[in-house]
């Protein structure tokens, strides 16, 4: 038998000869035909875009400054941690990642762990992480040789002044996109535009040795310059702080303040605020308590957003109210230009009108009696103005509400504006044009109204109001500056100085009076109206929403200011007593800041407060004729030869004829005294209370007008314990302005 | 009974030797097959060139690793394995009877130790596979694969082919001794040695004169049971899926196949050039090892790819044509063993790079890292040069075959 291969092994062999050694081979080769050459263009590029990484390269925010070039709103370079959790090679490694993340970064270990047990590709960590931490987390990722954590440069938003002007400013989402104000309204103009990098790069995103890369500029964003000053607005926002606790206002107070020839806005604040940096923390404690009791998840998350919205809400441009008697500077320019009626047109108020079928009422019930215009404008007369409305009539009444701008929106540079809700033309009837005449019934918001004001103030031009100036690149030049914009010429220039004038007396003489800036000219009008809706809502009758308007000065107006505030609960709650001392106040600041010179009347002068003198080391005579030329008379103590010491020390500001203490030899008694409630008291009582403890003061607001003038504010809270011969600021008010 | 035949195999043999000396051993001994030869060299040198290549990269990025760390241990192992076949294929291939059994026994047993000391075993990638020397780490199964060559063509040799195509003696042992290694291999797992080592042992008996009837019908019934297999289980059908489109599940399972697929299609037909390839940046999984030529095809391209693929084809040809010319069954058997080897290797992980076949980790003959896998190829790549020793003559193989008919 042949031990060689036979026949049959060897018609076997040459079988699996063909299928390993030919067919097979062909078959791998087609195949390989097929992937290299017929797929080549579809594969490779597939191959391609997954070897080559776009980085971006994100673009610089630009800058948001004020109209003297004060940081606002800026970008700080951060850096992002990113996690590629797939990488992490063992349980123990993941279990010191999370520790150690957890510790640097300040974050919740369990939300780290959770990230990298869920195994991801691509995990953020934690954005806006700064050089410093992110130096450490480096470190960390040397010292264990990780290949899982990644640093990818990130910018930050960043508010210097926190809640400083927050709801204008507006706010950044966590990419740095604008969500709110005028990082929202500017978004693209402020991103600029991201560039990238495209490179080769291994699957783990580092870089391959083979040689490609394209590099795209990033282009940073422009910068703003803001129309809003930073001091005046510090005025405003330290002001509406003041009169929103003063008042204990309920809901929120809004103020304005704007350029009345240019349109620019100097400054713009409501209060309660909240922080840029943290916008999504509610400020709000009360509320914050009451979201957390909601039992409900998803009712709890809409209370939650509910009162962000409430939170962010720019009242100035975003709400509307109606606006009572400040509109009656409206009503007045109208029929005036419309030459229904004269300055001297005569009036009578019995202390209602009569239309139609309704008798209403004025806010005196006796009524003003036989007026002129100035005469209803200062006592705010009702049935004088529904007179005035009557004369100008539906049609032309509309005509000017329209012109005034009070239908359509302002054309400001922010989101979300609002615009007036007043009664279709063919819905208004008489009876709607009486309560209008003195601003009732129909909404407007702030700003329409301080643009209409402002239109009254300038000359009679309605002008655009912006809060950005102009544009800068990043290398400082200027891309654009806003021009003023006239949308339309309302009244003529004569209209608009009868108005100036009246209105100042209205602040002189009238409901305005608290308003009164000693050695400035200030008009205004004041203005509290019901809020009907919601009284009807809650069966209340006490909601109110008091407001003043006033520019000055009234002979060359230059700014004009709106102070709103939303159901103030500290009676009387009228815009004369509650709002116009927060005028004068901010008046009071701004116009000296903006170079404007007091000019004082002879009266003004002989009762303004004056600086002490120094009087030690004079003679008892010299000392006399010193402080007596300061307007202030002396008492002597001791005997001595000279001047040893006195109180008020020097340069203290006093009232006039204040009575100063000079000690001729020996000390003044180091005793103290405890300051005393000195509100509701009158000038008198105030001088002799503070006299009979030693104390001096000098005084703010109206204290030399005539009527009902109260202490309403001290700058030493009562109780407080100060040495004897301290000065205590005192300011006055006149409570006989409630009117409406 | 042929097993008591087996086991009796020193007295049988020393018959059969005589028998061999007296009427089949050739009359001079020619050189080794040069032509074969010349191919492994030229392999095994390419296949250097290439795994440093696609090695480099690797080592590059792993932390305790140099550029060089793969190619110098490679061309250590190359080097002794070099010598190894050298010194095989100096003997008389017919002693290799001897060690049919006692290699088969070895093998197998340190197989099974996977479950009586497993200690001694290493685990990487969740594969149980390789014992621990000390010095490097080697893989039994490469054993286990020489010793189903040398067991069944010793045993198909000595049944004859009467027997062999006989139930019993052709297909049973081969199942019985198959299944016990499938089921050690099973316990790794590895299932690119099992169906190796399965496809090693069949094409012997098939060679040996295994009944086509029963191959095929068992042949049909398996191929009907894996079917039946992947249409009743969800992971396995899922499995097929990927295999046909690894792009639809591009990040999870198919992200092996789809890689290296892109890989293959980027060499285009020049290809990128030797050591420019991209996406062994760690997108190849294992581009020293199982994805080799993935590598290879992206940096060669089509040209480069296919003058490879000759050479294997040529050396597999140029195989089988040594055991057709070698002077006895045993020697035939023992070379088509070790081609078929090669063969089934060499096509089984193309096919698996180029997407023809479904992703499992086989290694690619003389290019693949992997030095106990190297040496043994080598020192199998000595038997078929000792056996290549004892051809006839063409002419004088050509006579005889005329007598034979």
């Amino acid at each position: 038998m042949s031990r060689r291969a036979d026949s049959s092994m060897r018609r076997r062999l040459f079988f699996v000869t063909a299928v390993f050694g030919v067919v097979c081979f062909v078959i791998i080769a087609v195949r390989l035909f097929y992937l290299q050459v017929i797929k080549y263009d579809e594969y490779q590029q597939r191959a391609i875009s997954q070897q080559m990484r776009d980085k971006v390269i994100e673009a610089s925010r630009g800058t948001i400054y004020d109209r003297n070039l004060k940081p606002l709103a800026i970008s700080a370079g951060t850096e992002m941690v990113t996690l590629e959790a797939v990488k992490i090679d063992s349980e123990e490694e993941g279990l010191l990642i999370a520790k150690t993340l957890s510790e640097i970064l300040e974050l919740d270990y369990d939300s780290v762990l959770e990230k990298i047990q869920a195994k991801g590709t691509y995990t953020v960590v934690k954005k806006n992480v700064e050089k410093g931490v992110a130096d450490k987390v480096r470190e960390f990722v040397k010292e264990n040789k990780l290949d899982s954590i990644y640093m990818v440069d990130d910018t930050t938003r960043y508010y210097p002044y926190g809640s400083f002007l927050s709801h204008t400013l507006g706010f950044v989402g966590s990419d740095n996109q604008g969500l709110y104000g005028l990082e929202a309204y500017y978004d693209e103009t402020l991103s600029g535009v991201d560039g990238r990098v495209v490179k080769a790069t291994n699957a783990k995103g580092g870089e391959m040795p083979f040689e490609y890369e394209m590099y795209y500029d990033a282009e940073d964003g422009h910068s703003l310059v803001l129309t809003i000053d930073e001091v005046i607005q510090h005025y405003l926002e330290k002001n509406l702080e003041m009169a929103y606790a003063d008042n204990k206002v309920a809901e929120h107070v809004t103020g304005i303040i704007m350029d009345v020839n240019t349109g620019a806005i100097l400054g713009m604040a409501n209060k309660p605020d909240f922080d840029l940096n943290e916008p999504f923390t509610i400020v709000d404690r009360n509320k914050v308590t009451e979201i957390e009791a909601i039992e409900d998840e998803e009712a709890r998350k809409k209370a939650r957003s509910d009162a962000l919205t409430t939170q962010w809400l720019n009242s100035a441009v975003t709400y509307a109210y109606y606006p009572g008697s400040t509109f009656k500077i409206v009503t007045a320019s109208s029929a005036l230009e419309e030459n229904v009626i004269t300055v001297d047109t005569g009036f009578y108020c019995p202390g209602y009108r009569q239309v139609h079928d309704r008798k209403i009422g004025c806010w005196k019930h006796a009524g003003h009696g036989q007026q002129n215009l100035v005469d209803a404008l200062k006592n705010s007369c009702n049935p004088a103005f529904m007179e005035i409305g009557s004369r100008l009539g539906k049609d032309a009444f509309y005509k000017y509400f329209e012109a005034f701008g009070l239908k359509e929106k302002t054309g400001i540079d922010l989101p979300g504006e609002m615009s007036g809700n007043i009664w279709a033309y063919d819905d208004m009837n008489d009876v709607d044009l009486a309560v209008a005449s003195f601003g009732q019934n129909f909404e407007i918001t702030p700003l329409q109204m301080i643009t209409a004001v402002s239109a009254v103030a300038n000359g009679g031009n309605l002008v655009r109001p912006h809060l950005v100036e102009r544009i800068i690149d990043s290398d400082g030049n200027t891309v654009s500056t806003t021009e003023t914009q006239v949308v339309r010429q309302v009244i003529s220039k004569e209209t608009s100085e009868l108005m100036c004038d009246m209105l100042e007396q209205v602040v002189t003489y009238g409901t305005g009076k608290n308003a009164y800036v000693v050695g400035y000219r200030v008009a205004g009008k004041t203005g509290t109206t019901e809020k009907i809706a919601e009284q009807i809502r809650e069966g209340r009758d006490d909601l109110r929403v008091s407001s003043f308007i006033a520019f000055a000065p009234a002979d060359d107006p230059q700014i004009a200011v709106l102070v709103l505030l939303d159901e103030p609960t500290v009676q009387p709650v009228t815009g004369g007593v509650t709002v116009a001392p927060v005028i004068r106040r901010i008046m009071e600041d701004v116009l000296p800041y903006l170079g404007i010179e007091p000019i004082y009347t002879e009266a003004e002068e002989k009762k303004m407060d004056t600086t002490v003198p120094n009087m030690t080391g004079m003679t008892k005579a010299q000392a006399e004729q010193t402080a007596r030329s300061a307007g202030l008379s002396v008492r002597v103590v001791g005997s001595g030869g000279t001047v040893t010491s006195q109180i008020p020390s020097y340069s203290s500001s006093v009232s006039r004829s204040s009575q100063v203490v000079i000690y001729m030899g020996g000390k003044p008694p180091q005793n103290t005294v405890v300051v005393p409630d000195l509100t509701g008291l009158g000038v008198s009582a105030v001088r002799s209370r503070l006299g009979q403890l030693g104390l001096y003061y000098k005084s703010s607001g109206t204290e030399y007008a005539t009527g009902n003038i109260v202490a309403r504010r001290q700058d030493i809270q009562p109780g407080t314990e100060v040495p004897a011969g301290t000065v205590v600021s005192v300011e006055f008010s006149d409570l006989n302005q409630v009117s409406q | 009974m042929s097993f008591l035949d087996y086991i009796n195999y020193d007295k049988n043999e020393k018959r059969r030797s005589r028998e061999i000396k007296v009427s089949q051993l050739p009359k001079r001994r020619s050189g080794i097959d040069e032509p074969f030869l010349v191919l492994v060299l030229l392999l095994l040198l390419i296949g250097l060139v290439c795994l440093y290549s696609a090695s480099y990269v690797d080592g590059y990025y792993k932390k305790d690793m140099s550029p060089y760390s793969y190619v110098l241990k490679q061309g250590i192992f190359a080097l002794m394995g070099l010598g190894l076949m050298m010194i095989v294929s100096g003997f008389d291939y017919h002693k290799f009877h001897y060690f049919a059994i006692p290699l088969m026994v070895a093998s197998t047993a340190l197989l099974a130790s996977i479950k009586v000391v497993p200690s001694m075993w290493v685990t990487i990638n969740k594969a149980t596979r390789w014992i621990n020397l000390g010095f490097t780490n080697f893989q039994p199964s490469e054993i286990t694969k020489f010793a189903f060559i040398l067991f069944f063509s010793s045993w198909a040799t000595i049944q004859g082919p009467k027997k062999m195509k006989r139930f019993m003696y052709g297909i049973f042992p081969f199942f019985a001794i198959t299944g016990v290694t499938a089921l050690c291999l099973y316990w790794q797992p590895h299932l690119s040695a099992t169906v190796t080592i399965a496809a090693i042992g069949l094409i012997i008996i098939f060679l040996g004169g295994a009944s086509l009837f029963w191959l095929l019908s068992i042949g049909g019934v398996g191929f009907a049971g894996i079917v039946g297999y992947l249409l009743t289980h969800k992971y396995a059908m899922n499995r097929i899926k990927v295999w046909f489109d690894p792009f639809s599940d591009f990040r999870n399972d198919g992200w092996q196949g789809a890689q290296s697929l892109l890989s293959i299609a980027s060499g285009g037909l020049g290809g990128l050039g030797l050591g420019q390839g991209r996406q062994k940046h760690l997108y190849l999984p294992e581009p020293a090892n199982d994805f080799i030529f993935s590598v290879i095809c992206e940096e060669l391209g089509f040209f480069g790819a296919m003058l490879i693929l000759t050479l294997f084809a040529a050396l597999i040809i140029r195989g089988y044509y040594i055991a057709s010319k070698a002077p006895d069954r045993f020697g035939t058997l023992l070379v088509a063993g070790v081609t078929t080897q090669i063969a089934v290797q060499t096509i089984f992980n193309v096919g698996v790079v180029t997407g023809l076949l479904p992703v499992t980790g086989a290694s690619l003959p003389f290019f693949s890292y992997g030095g106990t896998s190297l040496m043994m190829l080598l020192a199998e790549v000595g038997v078929v040069l000792c056996v290549s020793r004892y051809r006839k003559p063409e002419d004088e193989l050509r006579d005889r075959d005329r007598k034979g008919r």
